[in-house]
């Protein structure tokens, strides 16, 4: 067994990369590489999308086809890329705010439109790059730039939106547990269809110096204590979950996706346009 | 490959976070006298590659080949 990362560094990118010691970013890409090489991808047909943000500085350091797009549309750009040509594997990397605050819209309609496409959130709840503020995922009374008296408002659950949405297949992995988090991604890859998988991770920097969590260490391991998989979480009543974060598998559906459902309607009219040709 | 049991630490990658020391099940690594992490009790090693797969940086190696691959980045 190898370690796939190395073999996909960009070879004339400096490191150490640019992530503040403990950032689980790191952590994420490997996984993501891992699982593209597990799913037997070719490298000349993975195209990595990405918005902006700490989390979308990723597809920098490694070597597939990447876009860095505008802020919170990386799944615009991914849709374009994936209409125009449906043989490549697009993967999306978002993060929480890039893609769930500024382009949470896109990211509701890519749900609903199912088009076969894996985005793989970098869930740290909080804006890391632009200086900490308060993003939709950040549990209720936490300080950030923009709360400083703890945020009012709650956070929502990027996987039971995802699957109210009606994507395909959404999960969610902790940078904690790199292996079952490779699973879900190649899960994910594999999967025709939209695929969410939301990570969930720790900012050691902006959200350590709002709300004193700690070194990146104890708050690896408070995360690492917090996590439960669906299972367990099935049978403990809403009380016990709070504070929790539930891990698994929450949808795996078989809807036909956007581009199999287009090319269906360009060959159904090729025919009708022969019969029709026929017929005169 | 040989069933040797190879760890390595790329100094100039590691940022010290200390998670290879945390998260390794069978407690194989140590903060050394530089403040780098070093396989203090290899035999112990199981390959497992949590160290491998949990570092952030990309830093812990367990490939001979790869580490002289990355030599001089």
């Amino acid at each position: 067994m190898k370690s796939a990362i190395h073999d996909y560094l960009r070879p004339k990118k400096k490191f150490p990369h640019v992530w503040c010691p403990g950032c689980g970013h790191g952590i994420i890409l490997a996984s993501i590489v891992r699982a593209i090489e597990a799913a037997g991808k070719n490298r000349d047909e993975v195209v990595v999308v990405s918005g902006i943000g700490c989390s979308s500085r990723a597809p920098v350091y490694v070597d597939f086809s990447s876009i860095h797009s505008t802020h919170g549309r990386a799944l615009t750009f991914a849709t374009g890329v994936k209409v125009a040509n449906p043989k490549l594997t697009v993967i999306v990397i978002s993060g929480d705010g890039d893609g769930m605050a500024i382009g949470g819209n896109h990211f509701i309609h890519a749900c609903r439109r199912n088009i076969d496409l894996t985005m793989i959130v970098f869930n740290n709840n909080i804006y890391g790059m632009t200086g900490g503020q308060a993003s939709p995922t950040m549990p209720q009374g936490d300080y950030a730039s923009t709360a400083p008296f703890g945020t009012l408002e709650r956070p929502f659950d990027v996987c039971k939106l995802a699957n109210a949405s009606g994507a395909n297949f959404v999960a969610r992995g902790v940078v904690t547990s790199p292996i079952p988090l490779e699973k879900h991604i190649k899960k994910g890859i594999e999967k025709k269809g939209f695929s969410v998988i939301d990570v969930a991770e720790t900012c050691p920097t902006i959200y350590n110096f709002f709300n004193k969590t700690g070194n990146p260490l104890k708050m690896m391991k408070d995360l690492k204590a917090k996590a439960i998989p669906v299972q367990k979480a099935n049978t403990m009543t809403e009380e016990e979950l709070k504070g929790k974060i539930v891990t698994g598998v929450f949808a795996d559906r078989y809807y036909p996706d956007f581009t199999t459902s287009y090319d269906k309607i360009i060959m159904d009219s090729a025919k009708r346009s022969m019969k029709d040709e026929e017929s005169i | 490959m040989s069933d040797e049991k190879y760890l390595y630490v790329k100094k100039n990658w590691c940022k010290r976070c200390g998670y290879c020391i945390e998260f390794c099940p069978k407690n194989v690594w140590e903060f050394g006298d530089d403040g780098y992490p070093y396989p203090a009790r290899p035999q112990d090693c199981v390959r497992c590659r949590m160290c491998v797969n949990i570092c952030p940086e990309f830093a812990v190696i367990g490939e001979e080949e790869v580490t002289i691959k990355l030599e001089g980045r």
